[in-house]
């Protein structure tokens, strides 16, 4: 399992023309940064063209998708992701299980994918004979059989015209009133192990993604007012009378998205060699240079941790305060942050907010390059995106004694997150359990707090650097790659010593008793207990004589 | 004909009894932080929040009902040198009547809370066509100035009713029309002051050790010491004020005809 571009992509080249592979290999390095090694190659791709309906939020669209083989079987099927249809009934997976509730909002109007034509380069039409529906009341996937069986490294071309229906926002993409977050929005073939089983999953309440790198075109045309934030390079933008076309081009990446919003303010700086790009709404000023420091300094933190960016753009978006579903979401080379509670000096004590931008920019590494499967093993992404956030909090509060005196979370983030997360009743489940197996409050404690404090007690028990010999090795090894826990628990016993894994990081993983994290910690904090007590006493004070 | 006593000489011969109203918050407060500060640090999974959270509800609510009689007991102290004892008898015996004062300007702050959310809430709402997230919530905060103000001006109505009532009036209403008529807009300035001034040194408590010392597990005592030397310096200027209330009240109830016992 766990294998990855660079390995597939030598069955590919024996069916590329030589020029070919060339142009891909400069484009490739083209759009990697300066500082990045080159993007490695892939030889999927999507050619989206697609047209904004803003006022109907409705997608209009084809695509061309070219897929290789890189199975060492013969493929007589393909298995596409029609993830919008998650809100399209109350039957389907995703809104059983509490998808819909997911940032506590309701869904108000539905949403959907419908295919209008599914055809081979050929013109043979795929779609008649098509299974819709592979589990009731969910159609989030398709199968299609292919007329000809696809050999082992053989390519197909497919051509895809759908319409797309945005529901209201309650979870990564929507509408609320002006803002469209555009994501899940196109027919997407599910990823393809190596052993020619397809990695086809409903779209779950709590998970999320998996899927192949591939170079994608996205052409969007939308009405000129509105502005577009997208993750790759635009590499063209021109205007149509009333209507705007932009061009954006994504190498070796797993998805693409954007966002649409009238009343955006643009701001850019450049960091490290990345073009760091943040959409915001009006009066968003404060957030947006708060939240730049974050970004700052958590790239220069997590490359030096896990390997350089690798992309020469960065978009955020800040979401505007009624499309809440859409923030805390990642996307390749675009995430989409959470706004301010309060838009005035950004002094003001806000740890949330940083937080959701330094764990959304973690999963630049997390995911969009160590694109671990996020519904079955989502502790790989997000456990280790919590961890890297928190680590990178910590050290940039210490570092800045203002911000560490104005905010109270501060030193004890650790702490706090084992108070917040963990003091609940009863036990969390194992962190090492798919997506779909957790209620939303276990997905908190188990997946993303969990992973972060065992690392936290690794890093207290056997020292700072190695822990970060075994993430960065893991990081590194694993970057453009499909890592499994087996690869984590690899880089950790390289580090740690044979079986590290099994007797340490395993069990305190699972939730056993016995492990590691059962072990007290200490004595409490004299400092922060001195601290709630002066806060007591205030408290007291104020509400008595 | 004697001076009236200043309210440096009220709060001087109060000593005892603003000790005991603040060892007795103290010990209501370490009833919440000390579990808490203990929760935060122990890697348990599965400590109990709930029982936490209801912890702090519990000292808290008590701490509110047992304030009346700790206050009443505090402004006689503060109004004749008498002994500890026969002070807290005479504040448990105004107890019922200092909780009404209370609950009466509690009622009306709520209503005023109420009307200040609702407007601060139509104001956002209304500002929301403008895609301009600072102008709402700028509209958001001038929606709530005049609950703020209206909050300001019931705080030292409470304080000066109360203090009608250790003066010895005889009834809520009275109690509250006392206080009422004390609260001239000096004294709301200065009862807002005093707010202000423990506010600060409770920003001072919060941000100071952590500036001075870090974090750090070597800044426990200096931070227990600083911060304990400051709330004790937030009670001494709330005696401080509740002594000028009780002058201001006094005042008035020489001037107007508010029946007394």
């Amino acid at each position: 399992m766990g294998v990855g571009v660079g390995f597939r992509y030598a069955a590919a080249v024996r069916c590329m023309q030589p020029l070919a592979l060339v142009g891909f290999v400069l484009l490739g390095a083209a759009h990697a940064h300066a500082d990045a090694p080159p993007l490695p190659v892939s030889d999927q791709a999507y050619d989206l063209d697609v047209q904004l309906s803003p006022d109907q939020h409705r997608i209009d669209g084809s695509e061309r998708i070219r897929f290789v083989n890189h199975s060492v079987r013969v493929l007589h099927e393909l298995y596409f992701h029609l993830y919008l249809n998650a809100f399209a009934n109350d039957k389907t997976v995703f809104m059983r299980e509490g998808g819909a509730r997911l940032r506590s909002t309701r869904l108000g109007a539905r949403g959907g994918i419908t295919l209008l034509e599914l055809r081979t380069a050929d013109g043979t039409d795929l779609l008649a004979g098509a299974d819709t529906e592979l589990i009731a009341g969910d159609r989030t996937q398709l199968r299609v059989h292919l007329p000809d069986a696809l050999a082992p490294g053989s390519a197909i071309e497919l051509h895809v015209r759908f319409r797309s229906q945005l529901p209201a926002l309650v979870a990564r993409a929507g509408f609320a009133d002006d803002f469209l977050m555009v994501a899940q929005f196109f027919p997407k073939l599910a990823r393809l192990e190596d052993d020619g089983t397809w990695a086809s999953f409903p779209y779950h309440g709590l998970g999320e993604f998996y899927a192949d790198f591939a170079d994608y075109t996205l052409r969007v045309r939308v009405p000129a007012r509105y502005m577009l934030a997208s993750g790759g390079d635009e590499v063209a933008a021109r205007s149509r009378g009333p209507v705007q076309e932009h061009t954006f081009i994504s190498r070796s990446v797993l998805d693409v998205a954007f966002a649409a919003y009238p009343y955006f303010v643009p701001s850019s700086f450049k960091h490290d060699g990345v073009d760091v790009r943040f959409f915001a709404p009006r009066g968003y000023d404060a957030a947006v240079l708060r939240q730049s420091d974050v970004v700052r300094g958590a790239l220069t933190h997590y490359a030096h941790l896990f390997g350089t960016y690798p992309y020469r753009t960065l978009t955020v978006v800040l979401p505007p305060r009624a499309a809440q579903g859409a923030s805390g979401m990642e996307y390749p080379a675009l995430f989409v942050s959470a706004g301010p509670w309060w838009a005035l000096p950004r002094a003001l004590p806000d740890p949330a907010q940083d937080l959701v931008a330094a764990h959304e920019l973690a999963h630049q590494w997390f995911s969009v390059m160590l694109a671990s499967h996020e519904v079955e093993t989502p502790m790989l992404d997000e456990g280790l995106a919590q961890w890297a956030a928190l680590d990178f909090e910590r050290q940039r509060y210490t570092a800045s004694s203002w911000l560490h005196a104005l905010d109270f979370s501060s030193h004890e983030l650790f702490d706090l997150v084992r108070s917040i997360y963990l003091s609940r009743s009863g036990r969390a489940p194992s962190s090492l359990l798919p997506a779909y197996a957790y209620t939303y409050d276990d997905l908190a404690r188990a997946v993303y707090a969990r992973p972060a404090l065992v690392l936290d007690r690794v890093e207290q028990t056997w020292g700072r650097a190695r822990l970060e010999h075994a993430l960065g090795a893991y990081a590194r090894q694993q970057r453009f790659h499909h890592p499994t826990l087996a690869n984590l628990w690899s880089a950790f016993d390289d580090t740690y010593g044979a079986s590290f894994a099994a007797r340490q990081l395993r069990p305190a993983l699972a939730g056993k008793k016995d492990a590691l994290l059962s072990e007290p910690a200490g004595p409490p904090s004299a400092t922060l207990t001195a601290q709630l007590l002066f806060v007591a006493q205030a408290l007291m004070h104020w509400i008595g004589t | 004909m004697t001076r009236p006593a200043s309210a440096a000489e009220r709060l001087g011969h109060a000593g005892a009894a603003t000790l005991l109203v603040h060892l007795s918050q103290s010990l209501l407060a370490s009833g919440v932080a000390l579990p808490l500060g203990a929760s935060f640090t122990v890697p348990s999974f599965g400590t109990q929040l709930g029982p936490l959270l209801l912890r702090v509800a519990v000292y808290t609510v008590a701490n509110a009902l047992f304030a009346p009689a700790l206050c009443m007991t505090w402004l006689y102290a503060l109004l004749h040198p008498t002994p500890l004892r026969e002070l807290t008898r005479r504040g448990f015996a105004r107890y019922g009547l200092a909780l009404r004062v209370s609950l009466a300007c509690a009622t009306c702050a709520g209503l005023l809370l109420a009307l200040g959310v609702g407007s601060a809430w139509l104001v956002h709402r209304a500002l929301s066509s403008a895609h301009d997230a600072r102008l709402q919530d700028l509209g958001a905060l001038a929606a709530c100035l005049p609950t703020l103000i209206g909050c300001s001006f019931l705080l030292t109505i409470h304080d000066t009713a109360r203090a009608a009532v250790a003066l010895d009036v005889a009834h809520v209403r009275a109690a509250l029309r006392a206080g009422y008529l004390a609260a001239s807009a000096r004294v709301i300035v200065e009862r807002n002051a005093s707010g202000a001034f423990a506010l600060a040194l409770f920003a001072l408590g919060l941000l100071g050790p952590r500036l001075l010392f870090g974090a750090g597990p070597d800044a426990g005592l200096a931070t227990l010491l600083i911060t304990q030397a400051l709330a004790l310096a937030m009670t001494l200027a709330r005696g401080l004020w509740l002594a000028r209330a009780l002058t201001h009240t006094e005042r008035v109830l020489t001037r107007a005809s508010v029946p007394r016992t």
